[in-house]
């Protein structure tokens, strides 16, 4: 090939763009029939009749649709997050906006009039090409998930109008662009050799250094085909930024712990806002009760709502329930606190003569007696830290025990934490 | 004058901001925790190593902090104490569960809470915390289910007549405040002690049997001499406001319950509780015999208000916040209600201490309602019918009905109002014959006679 011309776009980034142009035109086509079914009509009526008469009517037409969408949706966000040949981030790399862009965006409109204009140098796209290609990425993930949403939230609902809306003004802003790209790509002679570059794969040395100067420059031997280490670009790329985040995280230096006394205050002043905002201070162990019932319901509705404990729980909802809120907050707190304070470290806190696996064990067996003591006690220590400030005999009953609890079994099994 | 807080109370009328609200509190709980250093199973047990005091110490500053806060805005009537949620106190199932939480605890490494910190962190452990938990709360269910449905057990969960046993609203809280407060700061002079005599050892020493360095007592500086000193003052100063305040109330009262009238809808029909227990215990009659009931009483008292004097059958609406909204749902409600016979059925409005049932009920009526208001709410419920002490009047008993005495005829209602049975005793049908009041004003508001119940 390296005979004809330079390597622009290899046959998978061809195919996934021609599955991409079809899939759309094919979504279009049909999307501009089914709106106008609903009251207000885009299409003429001819046009409308005669694309519902071919699908079979109104139903089959949208069914239609909407499986061909899924289909395409699908096809694409997996060979572009799979991306098995390291296409997706050479696309996404290409697409980085560069300083030249602005310039290029101020000098294109004075190049219609003077063709001896000097445009600044561009890379495998040029800066109008990139806008495109933002408006088709950013616009497929809108259209894609939207669309999911209206197909799952069939039968009404605000979430599900919401989508519509936003589906067809998306739709519209893609269609706007492509009316662009399309008269570039066919209409304009000067920019033929784009066209075939999507079709056969490459472009000629002279269009390469006129039209993508800096792209030419790094690939004027062969052009650009796939390369061995580009296998699985993106998976890998993400897979290297998390791993390095993560690392960061986990090796950030912690700092001290500052003045029990100011955090126990700051703790007392958090209850005291529960208790001005809601009436009562946080807790956490009823938000797992209701975790694992309605887990469990998932697997075994039956087995659940036939427990006289359990049962009742299931009609009381998990996600407007306040401890369900309580706990998200608490781990989003402890989240930011730790991040901020570098205390963020991957692993599991034992004592010194205790294998990992015991202390897992222990965790567990641990986490399987205080479950079990918070229905009795009917909550757990946020819970009756709250309380015992209200002055409930309960909940200082309660503290005194778990103290005494705990330095009994303190006592008596030393090794556990040494 | 009611406390503009707690913002929304618990089950309150908002339900998403409710909902926002308890995610900023768990948001800054769960911060401080990590702060505390309780993201750290290691530290957190090291207090009942008694190596590292410091999850005491986080603990119980921060109940003195609420403790105090929480009366410092009773005083100034900022907070309204009756609505903030205390759970019934069951003695034997918290102090035995307890006991079992410490044992848990001490071997996990953590507490639900902190266990939600720990994982946020990274700490697998954590993680692995929190599936026993559930598992364990599973591990109830089916105990609870099975064995735990024996008497023994049942008794011990939660035995009946039990009630919250608080000292928040009482005029000893201030005095109860001050010792825990002085008890709390004088136990961490101690703990202080304790950490260095059991002070964790290094190998070297150990082996060497280096003996320990003696104890060093710390004093108090000066700034906290002072600091404790005026803090001391200042508790004081509050608590003998506050006594006194509660002191000239009950003077100015005297032993009888204030009457609960709004000056603005003050003339709105009003039914006396004498009268509404007869229309209650009519209709539980007429619906046992599949007849419509005459009446429907509607619920606005908080959660905590119903609990300590319930009215059965009654219709349980959101607490009254003075909102449209809350008059919409008040509407949805008695529009299926009236949906189901006579446009003109009585819709009684149960009131407690946000007294905003009288607005409510004016409401009501611009909206065609017939609706009328339980003339003194919850207290007068609660003092003239539920209480043991309670005298109810000769004609509130019909002699045909075969009812022995008064005070059986109290005992028998009351007992029945506590009970889960939407039945009345079929003897306790109704004293005379109830009328359907043509003009709800023509209910009077107190005295014997009493309107439709004759």
């Amino acid at each position: 090939m390296s005979e004809r011309g330079l390597i622009k776009h290899p046959i998978q980034q061809r195919i996934v763009h021609w599955f991409n142009a079809a899939s759309f035109l094919f979504l279009w086509l049909t999307g501009i029939a089914i709106i106008s079914n609903s009251g207000y009509q885009v299409g003429p009526t001819f046009y409308v009749n005669f694309v519902n008469s071919l699908f079979g009517g109104a139903t089959n037409l949208l069914r239609i649709h909407v499986y061909v969408g899924i289909f395409w949706f699908v096809i694409m966000v997996v060979s572009f997050l799979v991306d098995p040949h390291g296409l997706s981030l050479r696309f996404l790399k290409d697409l980085l906006p560069t300083k030249n862009d602005l310039l290029w965006f101020k000098e294109r409109p004075k190049a219609e009039m003077d063709p001896s204009t000097e445009l600044p140098d561009q890379g495998a796209y040029n800066a109008g090409q990139k806008a495109f290609g933002f408006v088709v990425v950013i616009g497929s993930v809108v259209i894609g998930t939207s669309g999911l949403l209206m197909w799952f939230g069939t039968g009404g609902g605000a979430i599900s109008r919401w989508m519509v809306l936003i589906h067809l003004i998306t739709v519209g802003v893609v269609i706007a662009f492509f009316f662009v790209h399309f008269s570039m790509a066919a209409l304009i002679t000067e920019e033929r050799p784009a066209l075939v570059s999507m079709i056969k794969g490459d472009v000629e040395e002279e269009y390469a250094e006129h039209h993508h100067a800096e792209w030419y420059r790094e690939h004027s031997e062969v052009g650009e085909p796939i390369a061995e280490e580009e296998r699985f670009g993106l998976p890998r790329a993400v897979y290297g930024w998390a791993k390095r985040v993560v690392l960061s995280l986990h090796n950030a230096k912690p700092q001290k712990f500052g003045s029990p006394y100011v955090a126990g205050i700051g703790l007392g002043l958090a209850v005291l806002f529960g208790m001005v905002a809601l009436g009562h201070g946080p807790g956490s162990s009823g938000f797992f009760s209701r975790l694992g019932a309605y887990g469990l319901a998932e697997v075994a509705p039956d087995h659940v709502a036939a427990n006289s404990y359990w049962g009742p729980v299931l009609d009381r909802g998990l996600w407007d329930y306040w401890l369900t809120w309580a706990v998200g907050g608490i781990a989003i707190g402890g989240f930011l606190s730790a991040l901020l304070a570098g205390r963020i470290k991957f692993g599991i806190d034992r004592g010194s003569q205790i294998s990992p696996r015991a202390r897992l064990g222990l965790a567990l067996g641990g986490g399987l007696i205080v479950g079990f003591a918070t229905r009795l006690t009917r909550g757990c220590t946020s819970h009756h830290i709250s309380e015992a400030a209200l002055l409930s005999l309960g909940s200082w009953l309660f503290l005194g025990a778990v103290f005494i609890g705990g330095f009994a079994t303190a006592f008596a099994f030393k090794k556990v934490w040494r | 004058m009611t406390a503009p807080f707690p913002f929304v109370p618990l089950n309150g009328a908002n339900p998403a901001f409710f909902l926002l609200m308890a995610g900023i509190v768990g948001l800054a709980f769960g911060w401080f925790l990590e702060r505390s250093g309780f993201g750290s199973a290691k530290k957190i047990t090291a207090v009942f190593t008694s190596r590292d005091w410091d999850v005491y110490r986080v603990m119980f500053t921060a109940i003195i902090t609420t403790m105090i806060g929480v009366q410092i805005l009773g005083a100034v009537g900022l907070l309204e104490l009756g609505l903030l949620e205390i759970g019934t106190t069951y003695v034997w199932a918290m102090s035995i569960g307890g006991i079992l939480f410490g044992v848990g605890f001490y071997f996990g490494g953590f507490c639900p809470g902190t266990a939600v910190v720990a994982f946020v962190r990274g700490r697998l452990d954590g993680l692995v915390f929190i599936g026993g938990i559930i598992l364990g709360i599973y591990g109830f269910a089916l105990f609870f289910d099975g064995p735990g449905q024996a008497d023994w057990f049942q008794n011990f969960f939660a035995p009946a007549g039990s009630t919250a046993i608080a000292a928040l609203e009482s005029p000893y809280a201030w005095f109860l405040v001050v010792v825990i407060t002085g008890l709390v700061l004088l136990s961490f002079r101690y703990v202080y002690i304790l950490e260095q005599r059991f002070a964790m050892r290094t190998q070297e020493e150990l082996d060497n049997n280096i003996p320990r360095p003696p104890v060093v007592y710390r004093k108090p500086g000066r700034v906290s001499r002072r600091a404790a000193a005026a803090t001391g003052v200042a508790v004081l100063i509050l608590g003998v406001v506050q006594i006194g305040q509660v002191q000239s109330q009950s003077l100015a009262s005297g032993s009888e319950i204030p009457a609960v009238v709004a000056v603005d809808e003050a003339d709105v029909p009003r039914i006396d509780s004498l009268s509404l227990v007869g229309w209650v215990v009519a209709d539980a009659n007429r619906v046992a015999e599949d007849k419509a009931p005459n009446s429907h009483v509607i619920d606005v008292r908080t959660t905590k208000e119903r609990q300590s004097a319930p009215i059965r059958n009654s219709l349980i609406a959101v607490p009254c916040d003075g909102s449209s909204d809350h008059l919409g749902a008040i509407l949805t409600m008695v529009d299926e209600l009236v949906g189901e016979g006579d446009a003109n059925k009585p819709i009684v409005i149960v009131d407690g201490s946000s007294t905003a049932g009288s607005g409510l009920v004016a409401e009501l009526r611009v909206n065609g309602i017939n609706a009328m208001l339980l003339d003194g709410g919850s207290q007068a419920w609660e003092s003239e019918i539920l209480a043991d002490d309670a005298v109810w009047p000769e004609w509130i008993v019909d002699p045909a009905a075969g009812v022995p005495t008064i005070a059986e005829y109290h005992d028998d209602v009351r007992s029945w109002m506590f009970s889960e049975t939407d039945e009345a005793p079929a003897y306790l049908a109704i004293p005379g014959t109830m009328q359907l009041p043509s003009e709800a004003a023509t209910v009077v508001a107190t005295g014997g006679g009493g309107g439709g119940c004759g």
